[in-house]
C-alpha cells in the first residue's frame, strides 16, 4: 500500500484530497513541526502528518486548542524550523490574539498557517471568512484555487515566509480541503535541525515594530506582483473581466464555457490576495473596466479591488456581491459558491441566456413529498441516551431547566434528535461560560435550573477558565460533561483525556474528574446508557446549590464498534404487541434511534441489525420488555 | 376522549396527583422521581387508559363502590361498607419486627403468601422511611423489609405493572386510599390486566401524605446523625437516629402535606377488601376493618393459623374514628366545592354520599 | 458503451455513514489511473451523522473541472439509498441520466417518529423512470451480506458502475486501485464484493 504522501517520484500524477495536497506540499517543503486542533474541514491534515511522522521524522501534535497550537508552532519557527499550523475558521478566532501579534514579531523558520473555512457551514456554526483575519493581522494571504495549487502554494509559502521573515496564511475552503483532484507530485527538500538561540535572538511582538510590518508587507506585495499563482485566461481585450480567487476560479471557468462567452470574458485568477498585487490588477482593470468579482462568502477581494480602483482614480463598473449578482439563496455574502450561482450571475451581467439541462419537473400537488433527513445521533450514540435522560429529568423537575449547549456531536441535541433541549449555542466553551453567568441570576428572580453541556475534547479546549469562573463566583449550575473518549465529530482524534497523542504515543491521561474536583466542584460520574440512573442523578443534582459536575462516560458508538463485535439487540416478536401495546410505538417514535424501526409488514418494532451498534438502551424503554440484548456486559 | 395530554393538564398541572403510581408504571411517556411526576413526551393517544384509571380524574364513587363492594351489607357513610371491625395484631415477633403498631398488614400479607392466596405483593419499601419506593415482593423473607409506616407519598402501584409483566397471576396490593381507588378504577377500565378475583387489596388509613420537603426537614433536624426511621404516634413526630430519638410536634410534619391530600375523601380505604390503620388508643394494636368476602377469607386464615389475634373494637373508639373521618370529609367537601366553583369536578358533589356529610348530624 | 459527454458527471449518494467517500475515492483513483482529469466534491463532518450525503465525481479528458456539478447535469447517479437517489435526481437529473440504486431503505428520523412518511419504493422508481434514460435497482446490501459484509455495499456498487461500461475507465484500473487501497483479508473481501457488483450489472 503506497500512500500518495510518501511517493518519491516527482512528476507522478495522483488523485489527492485538498487536505492531502496541503500536507504533501508541507512535506515536500521539509516541514518539521505541525500543530493543530481538530476542526472540519481541516482535520485530516494533522492526522496525515501524525501518520507519516515516523517516515519523515517530523513532529505532529494535536494541541489543546488553536491558540496553543499556533504558539507551539511559532516556537518551532523561532528555532529556525519550518512549521505548519492548521485550524478551521472558528479556530482562527480562538488563535487570533496570538496571530494578531505575529505581524509584529515576524518569524524565523518558515511558518505557514492554514485557515480552512467552511462556506455554507457544512460542519460549522457559521461561515466566517478568515481572509479578514489575515488582513487584520497584516499577514500575507494565499488562496489555492485547485488541488495542485493547494500543494504548490503550501510548498512555496514556507519559502516566502523565510524570504520575508513573516508567517504566511493559506486560506482554503471545504470544497478544496475535502474535494479531490489530479495533483502532480514534487520532490522532497532536505530538512534542517533547530538553531541555537542566543541572547539577542528574540521574537517579540511590540508596537514599535509596526512600521517594520508594513515594510515587510510592501516587500511581499512586490513578490506577489509576479507570482505564477496569478493567472489570466481569455481574450486580449475582454468585454468583461472576472476577478476571482479560490474555488471561484473553477466555477468561473465552467460558467464562461457553459454560457459560450469564452471570446468575450477574461478570467483573472488571483492566488495571492492580500496584500493585493495592485500593479497587476490595475493593468487588467485598464484593459477592461467592467468587472465581475467571484469569491466565496465575503466581498473581501471585491472590496479590496474597489479600494484599489478608487486609489488609482479609475472608473470601474463592479458587479459581484455588492451589486447582488453573486448570491446564494440567502443573499449575497451567504452560502457557498457553485457553478449555478456563477452562471446565474454571469448571465445577468452579460445579458446572455442561461442554459440548463434540468428537465425534471416536480408537481407539489401530485408528486411524492420527500421526508427530510434530519441530522441525528448515530445508532448507539451515548448522547442520545444523555439527552433522553436530561429531557426526562427536566420535565419531571417541572421548573423548565435550561441547557447551554456547546460544540461537538452533542450540538445535534439542540434539534429533534435531542428533543430540542439546548437553549443556547455559540462556540467552544460557550456552554459552561454562559451557564456560569446564568447561575448567578437567582438574585434577579431567575429560578429555572441551569445546566451546561460539553464534550471531553471541548472540556480541555475551552471549558477550564469558565469552570474556574463558575466555581470562583459560586454559580448555581450543573455541568454535564459528555465523555465519549474521543473528539468524535471531527473524526475521533485523541485529546488530553484519551491518554494518547496524535503520533500514537501514550500521553499522560488527564482525569476530567480529577481536574473538576481540584476546582472544588461537586463531581459525579455516571453511565449515560443507564438512562434511569442518569435521569435520577440529573434530577437530584439540579436541586442542589453550587457547581455540580456530572461526567457521563461512555465510549462513542462508532469508536466502540471498531473495537470488536457488537452486542446483538433484537425485538422478541411474540412479546412486542405492535400497535395493540398502546404505547404508540414509543421505542421508535420517542427515542428516535435510526436502528429502532417499525416493520410495517409485521406491524411490530424491529431493530435494523445493519444500523444497530448494540448499545441496548432501547431495551429499557419497551413497556413490554420485548427488546432483548445479548453479549453486552 | 381524554388521554395523556388531559392527564397532565387536569391532574398533574393542578396539583391533584396523589403519586399512586398507576400511570407511571404502565406508560413509558409518564415518569416520576421523588414527589414529582410528568408526562414527559406527548403520546398522541386520544383515549388513554391513564386518564380513565386515574383516581384523580372524575370518579363516580357510587358506581365504583357498587361494582366492587356492591354485595357488602354493612354501610357506614363515614368509614365505608364493611362487615366487621376489630382490634388486631400479629402474634409472631419474627414477622412483625419493624412493623408499626400491631404489624397486622405484614402478618396478613405473609399469611396470604404462605397460604398460596397470592404469588406476590405490591408493597412500599423504605430503608430510613424517607425515600419510599415501590416494591414487588415475591419472597416471603422480603416482606419484612417493607414493614413500617411511610409518611411520604410513594408511587407504589408501579409494582402492580411489574407484577403483571412478570406473569404473576394472583397478587396482593397494600396501598393508601388513593391507590386503592386507582386499583379499582384500573380493574374497571382494563379488567384483563388486573382481575379483581385474583387481586387482594389491603388499604391503609390515611389523613395526609407528605412531600419530599419532609425528608429534607428530617435530615436537617438530624444534622450529622444518621436517620434510622420516623414514627408519628399520636401528636408526636419521632425522628429515630443512631444517636437517640428527636421529638417534635406532628405539626412540623404536617406542614409538608401535599396539596393533593386536601381533596381526598377517603380516610379508611373504603374500597379495599381489608382496611388497616393504627389503633391510637392502644399501643401495639391495629384497627382492622373487614369489608369483602375475599378480605374475610384472608383474615379467617390468619386467625386460624394463629398468626393474627383480634379483640373487640371498643364502641367509643369506633365513634372517635368516625368523627375523625367526618372532620376530614367535611374539609374535603368544602375544598371540592371551591374547586367545582372554579370549573373542575372530580366527584359528583350532588350525590347523597357527599351531601350528607355537610349536614349537621350523621348517622 | 461509455457516455461520450465531457465532463462526465457522476453523483454517488446515500446516507451519512454508508461509505460515500470510499466509493468516490475508488472511482476517482481509477479515473486518474486511466489518464482522466478527475475532480470530486463531497461533504464530511456533520452531514455524516445520518444526513444526506453526495459525492460529485467529474471526469474529463480536457481539463480539471470544479468539484460541484451544476443542477440538472448529472449523467450517472449511483445511490446506496433509494430516497436519497430520488432527492438527488430531482435536483441533478435529466432525461439522459442513468440511475443505479440500491434497494434498501434507511429511515430518516422524521419517519421513525411519525412526522413524515417514507415513500413507497414503486412510486419513487416510477418518478425517476418517467424522466431518466434508465433506472436499475440492485439488491446491493443483500448481495454484500452474502459475502459477509453489509458494510461493503458501497464497494459492490462501485463494481456495478465499473461493470456497466458507462464510464470510460477500464475495469483493470478499478482492480489496481483496490490493490493499492487494501491489503490482506480486507483486500480479498473488497475484491469479492467488487466482482459481485460487476456481475450483477451487465454492460448497458
Amino acid at each position: 500500500m503506497q500512500s500518495v504522501l510518501t511517493i518519491n517520484q516527482p512528476g507522478t500524477q495522483v488523485l489527492m484530497m485538498g487536505n492531502e495536497a496541503i500536507t504533501r506540499g508541507a512535506l515536500e517543503a521539509g516541514v518539521q513541526f505541525c500543530s493543530s486542533y481538530p476542526g472540519s474541514p481541516s482535520a485530516e491534515i494533522l492526522s496525515l502528518m501524525a501518520a507519516t511522522a515516523k517516515t519523515f521524522g517530523h513532529y505532529a501534535e494535536w494541541s489543546t486548542n488553536e491558540i496553543v497550537a499556533i504558539e507551539a508552532a511559532t516556537a518551532a519557527s523561532f528555532a529556525g524550523l519550518r512549521s505548519l499550523c492548521i485550524m478551521k475558521q472558528n479556530g482562527a478566532n480562538v488563535a487570533a490574539d496570538f496571530i494578531m501579534s505575529l505581524g509584529l514579531s515576524g518569524c524565523r523558520g518558515g511558518l505557514v498557517v492554514v485557515f480552512a473555512d467552511d462556506p455554507e457551514s457544512h460542519s460549522s456554526t457559521n461561515e466566517f471568512d478568515s481572509r479578514n483575519l489575515a488582513r487584520w493581522a497584516e499577514l500575507p494571504l494565499l488562496e489555492p484555487g485547485t488541488f495542485q495549487e493547494a500543494k504548490d502554494m503550501t510548498r512555496w509559502a514556507f519559502e516566502l515566509s523565510e524570504q520575508t521573515q513573516t508567517p504566511v496564511i493559506i486560506r482554503s475552503v471545504t470544497r478544496i480541503c475535502h474535494g479531490r483532484g489530479n495533483v502532480v507530485l514534487g520532490d522532497f527538500l532536505p530538512k534542517k535541525q533547530a538553531n541555537k538561540l542566543g541572547q539577542w535572538d528574540k521574537l517579540i511582538a511590540l508596537n514599535p515594530l509596526h512600521p517594520f510590518t508594513h515594510q515587510k508587507l510592501a516587500r511581499v506585495r512586490e513578490i506577489f506582483e509576479t507570482s505564477p499563482f496569478n493567472t489570466y485566461t481569455g481574450p486580449e481585450s475582454p468585454e468583461l473581466l472576472i476577478i476571482t480567487s479560490g474555488t471561484g476560479s473553477f466555477y468561473s471557468q465552467e460558467a464562461v464555457s457553459r454560457l459560450e462567452v469564452t471570446g468575450r470574458v477574461g478570467i483573472l485568477k488571483l492566488g495571492t490576495t492580500c496584500p493585493l498585487p495592485g500593479k497587476l490588477v490595475k493593468s487588467y482593470l485598464e484593459k477592461c473596466p467592467r468587472v465581475l468579482v467571484v469569491e466565496e462568502v465575503d466581498p473581501f477581494l471585491e472590496q479590496n479591488v474597489m479600494v484599489l480602483a478608487a486609489q488609482e482614480e479609475m472608473l470601474v463598473k463592479f458587479s459581484g456581491k455588492a451589486s447582488g449578482h453573486i448570491k446564494g439563496p440567502g443573499g449575497p455574502g451567504t452560502g457557498e459558491l457553485n457553478p449555478d450561482v456563477v452562471m446565474d450571475g454571469l448571465s445577468a451581467v452579460l445579458g446572455v441566456p442561461r442554459p440548463s439541462r434540468q428537465d425534471v419537473v416536480v408537481d407539489p400537488e401530485k408528486d411524492i413529498v420527500l421526508p427530510p433527513r434530519d441530522l441525528t445521533f448515530c445508532a448507539g450514540c451515548p448522547h442520545r441516551a444523555t439527552f433522553f435522560a436530561a429531557k426526562n429529568a427536566l420535565e419531571i423537575d417541572g421548573r423548565q431547566g435550561v441547557v447551554m449547549g456547546d460544540i461537538g456531536c452533542y450540538t445535534l441535541g439542540g434539534a429533534k434528535a435531542g428533543h430540542f433541549l439546548l437553549s443556547s449555542l455559540f462556540c467552544m466553551g460557550g456552554g459552561i461560560g454562559m451557564a456560569s453567568g446564568m447561575g448567578k441570576l437567582e438574585a434577579f428572580g431567575f429560578d429555572q435550573p441551569v445546566l451546561a453541556m460539553a464534550g471531553d475534547s471541548t472540556f480541555f479546549h475551552a471549558c477550564l477558565p469558565a469552570l474556574v469562573n463558575a466555581r470562583w463566583n459560586n454559580s448555581k449550575m450543573l455541568f454535564l460533561i459528555l465523555d465519549n473518549e474521543a473528539t468524535a465529530m471531527t473524526g475521533f482524534q485523541p485529546h488530553p483525556g484519551t491518554g494518547q497523542t496524535a503520533m500514537g504515543e501514550r500521553g499522560v491521561p488527564f482525569s476530567i474528574e480529577g481536574i473538576c474536583k481540584a476546582m472544588g466542584a461537586d463531581v459525579h460520574i455516571g453511565d449515560p446508557y443507564d438512562v434511569a440512573a442518569t435521569t435520577e442523578k440529573i434530577y437530584q443534582l439540579i436541586q442542589q446549590p453550587g457547581v455540580k459536575v456530572l461526567i457521563l462516560r461512555r465510549t462513542c458508538a462508532l469508536v466502540q464498534s471498531r473495537r470488536g463485535p457488537k452486542p446483538r439487540v433484537w425485538v422478541e416478536q411474540e412479546k412486542c404487541l405492535g400497535d395493540a401495546c398502546g404505547c404508540g410505538r414509543f421505542c421508535s417514535k420517542v427515542f428516535g434511534c435510526p436502528a429502532c424501526i417499525w416493520d410495517a409488514a409485521a406491524g411490530k418494532a424491529r431493530i435494523d441489525e445493519v444500523v444497530c451498534n448494540g448499545c441496548g438502551v432501547c431495551a429499557s424503554l419497551c413497556p413490554q420488555g420485548a427488546i432483548q440484548i445479548e453479549g453486552r456486559d | 376522549m381524554k388521554g395523556g395530554k388531559e392527564l397532565k393538564e387536569e391532574v398533574q398541572d393542578k396539583g391533584f396527583c396523589t403519586l399512586c403510581g398507576l400511570c407511571v408504571g404502565r406508560c413509558p411517556y409518564i415518569k416520576s422521581l421523588e414527589d414529582k411526576i410528568a408526562v414527559v413526551f406527548p403520546c398522541g393517544i386520544e383515549e388513554g387508559k391513564c386518564y380513565a384509571a386515574c383516581p384523580r380524574t372524575f370518579t363516580d364513587w357510587d358506581a365504583v363502590e357498587g361494582q366492587f363492594l356492591g354485595d357488602v351489607d354493612g354501610r357506614d357513610p363515614l368509614i365505608g361498607r364493611y362487615t366487621q371491625i376489630w382490634m388486631a395484631r400479629g402474634t409472631n415477633p419474627e414477622v412483625t419486627r419493624g412493623s408499626q403498631d400491631g404489624g397486622t398488614v405484614t402478618t396478613l400479607i405473609s399469611t396470604a403468601m404462605a397460604e398460596g392466596m397470592i404469588e406476590g405483593a405490591v408493597l412500599t419499601s423504605a430503608s430510613d422511611g424517607l425515600a419510599p419506593q415501590a416494591a414487588l415482593v415475591t419472597d416471603a423473607a422480603d416482606i419484612g423489609k417493607a414493614a413500617g409506616s411511610k409518611y411520604i407519598a410513594a408511587t407504589s402501584l408501579q409494582a402492580l405493572h411489574q407484577a403483571r409483566r412478570s406473569g404473576l397471576e394472583s397478587i396482593g396490593v397494600v396501598g393508601r386510599p388513593c391507590q386503592v381507588m386507582g386499583v379499582r378504577k384500573y380493574q374497571a377500565v382494563v379488567p384483563e390486566e388486573c382481575n379483581k378475583d385474583r387481586t387482594l387489596v389491603i388499604g391503609l388509613f390515611c389523613m395526609w401524605a407528605l412531600s419530599y420537603g419532609f425528608r429534607d426537614y428530617v435530615r436537617q433536624e438530624a444534622g450529622d446523625r444518621q436517620v434510622l426511621g420516623v414514627a408519628i404516634p399520636k401528636g408526636e413526630l419521632q425522628i429515630k437516629t443512631t444517636d437517640g430519638t428527636i421529638s417534635k410536634s406532628v405539626e412540623e410534619a404536617k406542614q409538608f402535606t401535599r396539596s393533593a391530600c386536601n381533596i381526598c375523601w377517603d380516610v379508611t380505604s373504603e374500597l379495599a377488601d381489608i382496611s388497616v390503620g393504627a389503633a391510637e388508643f392502644a399501643e401495639g394494636w391495629n384497627t382492622l376493618i373487614v369489608r369483602t368476602e375475599r378480605g374475610w377469607g384472608l383474615v379467617g386464615k390468619a386467625l386460624k393459623s394463629g398468626a393474627l389475634e383480634i379483640k373487640e373494637y371498643p364502641p367509643a373508639m369506633l365513634e372517635e374514628l368516625r368523627m375523625a373521618a367526618l372532620g376530614k370529609k367535611r374539609r374535603v367537601v368544602a375544598e371540592l366545592t371551591r374547586i367545582q366553583n372554579e370549573g373542575t369536578s372530580i366527584v359528583d358533589l350532588s350525590s347523597p354520599r357527599f351531601r350528607s356529610v355537610v349536614e349537621e348530624e350523621v348517622n | 458503451m461509455a457516455i461520450a459527454r465531457d465532463p462526465l458527471n457522476i453523483i454517488i449518494c446515500g446516507v451519512g455513514g454508508q461509505g460515500n467517500i470510499l466509493a468516490s475515492e475508488l472511482v476517482g483513483s481509477a479515473s486518474v489511473s486511466a489518464g482522466l482529469f478527475t475532480t470530486i466534491g463531497e461533504t464530511y463532518g456533520a452531514s455524516q451523522r445520518g444526513g444526506s450525503v453526495m459525492s460529485h465525481v467529474r471526469l474529463s479528458r480536457q481539463l480539471q473541472y470544479g468539484p460541484l456539478i451544476p443542477k440538472g447535469e448529472a449523467d450517472i447517479i449511483i445511490g446506496f439509498e433509494p430516497l436519497e437517489v430520488l432527492r438527488v435526481f430531482r435536483l441533478y437529473g435529466n432525461s439522459d441520466t442513468y440511475v443505479i440504486t440500491n434497494s434498501r431503505p434507511n429511515y430518516p428520523l422524521g419517519t421513525l417518529i411519525g412526522e413524515s412518511k417514507y415513500p413507497e419504493m414503486a412510486d419513487m422508481l416510477n418518478e425517476i423512470g418517467r424522466v431518466a434514460a434508465r433506472v436499475q435497482v440492485v439488491e446491493a446490501t443483500e448481495l454484500a451480506k452474502q459475502v459477509g459484509s453489509a458494510v461493503s455495499t458501497n464497494v459492490l456498487m462501485v463494481g456495478c458502475l465499473a461493470g456497466s461500461g458507462l464510464v470510460p475507465i477500464d475495469i483493470t484500473h478499478f482492480e489496481e486501485v483496490l490493490q493499492q487501497r487494501f491489503e490482506g483479508p480486507a483486500l480479498e473481501l473488497n475484491q469479492k464484493v467488487f466482482a459481485m457488483g460487476v456481475q450483477a450489472f451487465p454492460p448497458v
